[in-house]
């Protein structure tokens, strides 16, 4: 049978013997640009534009003649007696009933959302052997081109969302290595993603292997300063940290900060009201926050938040730009959910951190955007924030 | 084969702060004597060859204490857009290097959009306007964003679904590259350029760097925006090069460090970023972009703890840092390890240093920190209507003050961070003694000293370097003219005319 190979260097074989080396490379653009369209017809006139753009019309015409005789003639019938291409007066096409395989026609068949079997994945897989046709540039064929360079964003991206759907299913099936193996693979296309580092270092952890997951992240984190002059983002260091406890107390229990039956530290806070001066009385909950014991040293809520409610309190943004974690301004105005999101994000992160109770005297009058944003985030309930009097 | 040499008829300065002499005597790579007056006789007698000053200057061999090796030199082989103003004007370079070198790569270097009339990157199209036949590959100014012809996207391995791939309309790559994705290119392109192509295009760079009487450079090499290549270079074949290369690795890998037997970690370990990208960490906003004040790499936690392990094991560390923040950050770094370890004596560098405030010059001689400087910056962007004024306002007139870092006895050692700034001691002393602010200046000896003694100090080789006296290596040069009786305005036109690199002759234009 017929196969067409185009992740990688392009390799057309029949029976497994090579015949892509007896094609110019134009004829091996044509088929790979009909095998694209295989569910339609093309045009003789745009194969000419593709491949021909400087030639007049007569000749590029005489050129897409001559290369469908060639391939007609160099790539056999199959077994049926069918033709790889058919081919009209003015359009031609991939013969639908013609019999071959082709690595990027499998490829469409891959839908992410799907849910497909670690055996199907990994055929999927094996089919990467680089990227969309490797080597292949055709001086002056802009759109020609243009149509590796859209194919290729198209397959490097689906080889990573194979390549998670892999891990992930592994992880199901507790192949705790196997999904450490892939995500690895991920990492050697994504060097810098933090995601895939965060579940690299889970899995170590599902391995009881912790000493690997710090030694890892010591290198993620090396990498990122070195090449990028960054740090890991917070959630990475939180993971870190968690491994660096856990591997010091040689427990074996698994859960985040403050979930792990530790007795967190008991914090109150009491915020000040003034009825005519909005957020007043929450931008009074952070500042005392900020001076509780030991706030420094435990992990910053996410830069977005920060920025975000640095608007009602401007501290925020001042003591975290001065320990280099914001580089950019005040927000001149945030939209009040973006308030709310970000109190509630607050309050979930330092809940992991502290047991918090907020106690709002009954004979202050807060005012109203503190009172509406206190009255949803005690109906969310947040682990270990407790409003107590409040209203 | 060496032969003993005296130098004759010049104003040598010693760089000791002792008397000048007017001749010296070389034997094999050592200096050997020196005096005033016909004391020289007995050597010529002996045979020694006479080279005549003609009333010029002896000085020790520059040392420049920061340099970017590979870097510079691969550039120096690269098409230069720091004077295009249009896409055109790129375009015709462009095509011009590829007539020049048929079937070559091209490599565009120091592409400003800031001064292209399109005020925007040029993008895939534009670059397939004029070459089609190699791939091309266009980098910033700052190295922080590149673009590609077509060919070059399909050619070297692009990362597509990495941040800072840019997108038309259509989904297609633009050719117009930031971020991690950059980083993941500069890393592939860099990488394939080998040692042997290297080897070349240092070796070429290098004769010019020897005119400019240099005869030993710090070389920042690897990291961040480099090549990790670009060190296993130097480390590999400093022996064969011209001058003496001095490895500082741009790392904060210690114990790739030490399994070299390096010394010293860091040059450019990036605290903060530059004046002209905005990105250097201010305590004020920018003047042209209020708002903005620049961001630090590093907590100031992350700092301490690297620091200290620095400290540790005993490396001498080289840290940039340029706004008063970053500044502020690793004195804190530095007083923390200090604290924590009591070892001195690593002479420590703050590599640029740009802004620097009393309090900070005060803290840094309390840690014995040397600040290694590149005065040419203020050449360039220094001074009203200059690009430092434009950035920092009035705040420009505070930028590397020189004169109070010398009188409160912090070492400058002087670098100029070529190619940022061209490979020139003689202008670097220049820019230090013409400061655009006059409070700032330095005498034209403490300037010398700059690219003299104190850069031998900065890597511990003052026993051998930096000072002409009996004993020590026989790195000299000659200028065409008595510096300290050259106008301060003129001293950018003195010319070195002969260069002398362990006695020998290695540069002779007299």
């Amino acid at each position: 049978m017929l196969s067409i190979n185009m992740l990688g260097e392009v390799n057309i074989t029949y029976k497994g013997e090579k015949i892509v080396d007896s094609l110019s490379n134009k004829t091996v653009a044509m088929i790979c640009l009909l095998v694209l369209n295989r569910d339609k017809n093309v045009s003789k006139e745009k194969i000419a534009s593709y491949f021909w753009p400087d030639s007049n019309e007569e000749a590029a015409r005489y050129n897409v003649r001559y290369n469908l005789w060639t391939i007609g003639k160099l790539i056999p019938k199959d077994a049926a007696g069918e033709t790889l291409i058919t081919t009209g007066k003015d359009c031609c096409g991939i013969n639908n009933r013609y019999r071959f395989t082709c690595d990027r026609v499998m490829l469409d068949t891959y839908h992410s959302k799907g849910k497909r079997s670690i055996n199907d994945l990994l055929r999927l897989k094996e089919l990467y052997k680089g990227d969309f046709l490797e080597g292949m540039y055709l001086k002056n064929c802009n759109e020609f081109n243009e149509m590796i360079l859209f194919e290729r964003v198209i397959c490097q991206n689906k080889q990573v969302e194979l390549l998670d759907e892999l891990a992930r299913e592994y992880e199901e099936n507790q192949r705790y290595e196997e999904s450490l193996k892939t995500l690895q693979e991920m990492l050697a296309i994504e060097p810098y993603n933090e995601a895939f580092a965060i579940r690299v270092m889970g899995l170590y952890g599902q391995l009881g292997n912790r000493a690997a997951a710090i030694h890892f992240y010591k290198k993620f984190e090396l990498s990122l300063r070195n090449n990028l002059g960054i740090c890991p983002d917070q959630q990475l260091q939180e993971q870190y940290r968690f491994m660096m406890e856990d591997s010091i107390s040689s427990t074996a229990s698994k859960g985040k900060p403050g979930s792990k039956g530790k007795k967190l530290p008991y914090v109150m806070l009491r915020p000040m009201c003034i009825q005519q001066v909005a957020f007043f009385c929450l931008a009074d909950m952070l500042r005392q926050m900020e001076e509780q014991e030991g706030y420094q040293d435990i992990p910053m809520v996410d830069s977005n938040t920060r920025m975000d409610l640095s608007y009602i309190y401007p501290e925020l943004y001042t003591n975290q730009a001065r320990q280099g974690q914001l580089s950019e301004g005040i927000p001149k105005e945030v939209p009040g959910v973006r308030i709310i999101q970000g109190f509630y994000r607050y309050l979930e992160h330092y809940g992991k951190y502290y047991d918090i109770h907020i106690i709002v005297d009954k004979n202050q009058v807060m005012d109203a955007m503190s009172e509406e944003i206190f009255r949803y985030l005690e109906s969310r309930k947040i682990p270990n924030v407790n409003f107590i009097d409040t209203m | 084969m060496s032969t003993d040499i005296i130098i004759i008829n010049g104003r040598g300065l010693p760089m000791n702060d002792g008397d000048s002499f007017d001749w010296v005597f070389i034997s094999g790579d050592r200096i050997c004597d020196l005096g005033n007056d016909q004391g020289y006789v007995e050597y010529q007698q002996k045979g020694a060859k006479v080279i005549d000053a003609g009333g010029g200057t002896i000085l020790p061999g520059f040392i420049d204490s920061h340099f970017h090796v590979v870097q510079a030199s691969l550039n120096s082989r690269s098409v230069d857009l720091s004077t295009a103003r249009s896409f055109e004007d790129i375009g015709e370079k462009i095509a011009a290097a590829a007539r020049k070198n048929p079937g070559k790569a091209i490599r565009g270097i120091r592409l400003d959009q800031q001064t292209l009339k399109e005020n925007r990157m040029p993008d895939r199209m534009v670059l397939d306007q004029y070459c089609k036949d190699v791939p091309v590959f266009i980098n910033s100014v700052e190295y922080q964003i590149s673009v590609l012809n077509t060919y070059a996207l399909l050619y070297y391995k692009i990362p597509f679904t990495l941040s800072g791939i840019y997108f038309d309309e259509n989904q297609v790559p633009t050719g117009v590259i930031t971020k991690q994705a950059n980083m993941i290119l500069r890393e592939n392109v860099l990488r394939n350029i080998t040692s042997s192509s290297r080897l070349e295009a240092v070796t070429g760079f290098l004769e010019k760097v020897v005119e400019q009487g240099i005869t030993t450079v710090n070389a920042m090499e690897g990291g961040r925006l480099y090549s990790d290549k670009d060190a296993e270079f130097i480390y590999e074949y400093s022996d064969r090069l011209a001058i003496d290369t001095v490895l500082f690795y741009q790392t904060m890998d210690i114990s790739k460090i030490q399994s070299m037997g390096l010394k010293r970690i860091g040059g450019c370990l990036y605290l903060d970023g530059t004046f002209g990208a905005r990105t250097s960490a201010l305590s004020f906003e920018y003047a042209d972009a209020p708002g903005i004040i620049g961001g630090l790499n590093f907590t100031q936690e992350e700092l301490d703890q690297f620091v200290l392990d620095c400290y540790q094991n005993k490396l001498q560390l080289g840290l940039y840092s340029i706004g008063d923040r970053a500044i502020e950050q690793a004195i804190k770094s530095h007083e923390y390890a200090l604290e924590k370890t009591g070892n001195t004596g690593l002479r420590h560098r703050l590599e640029h240093v740009e802004l620097p405030t009393q309090e900070h010059i005060a803290r840094s001689k309390e840690l014995d920190l040397i600040f290694s400087m590149s005065p040419t910056y203020e050449y360039i962007w220094g001074g009203q209507g200059k690009l430092y004024e434009e950035r920092l306002g009035l705040n420009y007139s505070k930028t590397n003050p020189f004169r109070s870092i010398v009188e409160a006895g912090v070492k400058i050692c002087g670098g100029s961070d070529c190619d940022v700034t061209p490979a020139n001691p003689l202008l670097g002393i220049h820019s230090a003694v013409n400061h655009p602010v006059p409070d700032h200046r330095v005498s034209v000896y403490e300037a010398i000293k700059m690219f003299t003694v104190n850069g031998a100090y900065a890597i511990f080789e003052e026993d051998e370097k930096g000072v002409i006296e009996p004993g020590k290596v026989a790195d000299v040069v000659i200028l065409d003219k008595d510096i300290m009786k050259t106008p301060p305005d003129q001293i950018k036109d003195i010319k070195v005319i002969t260069t002398l690199k362990n006695g020998q002759i290695i540069m002779n234009i007299s």
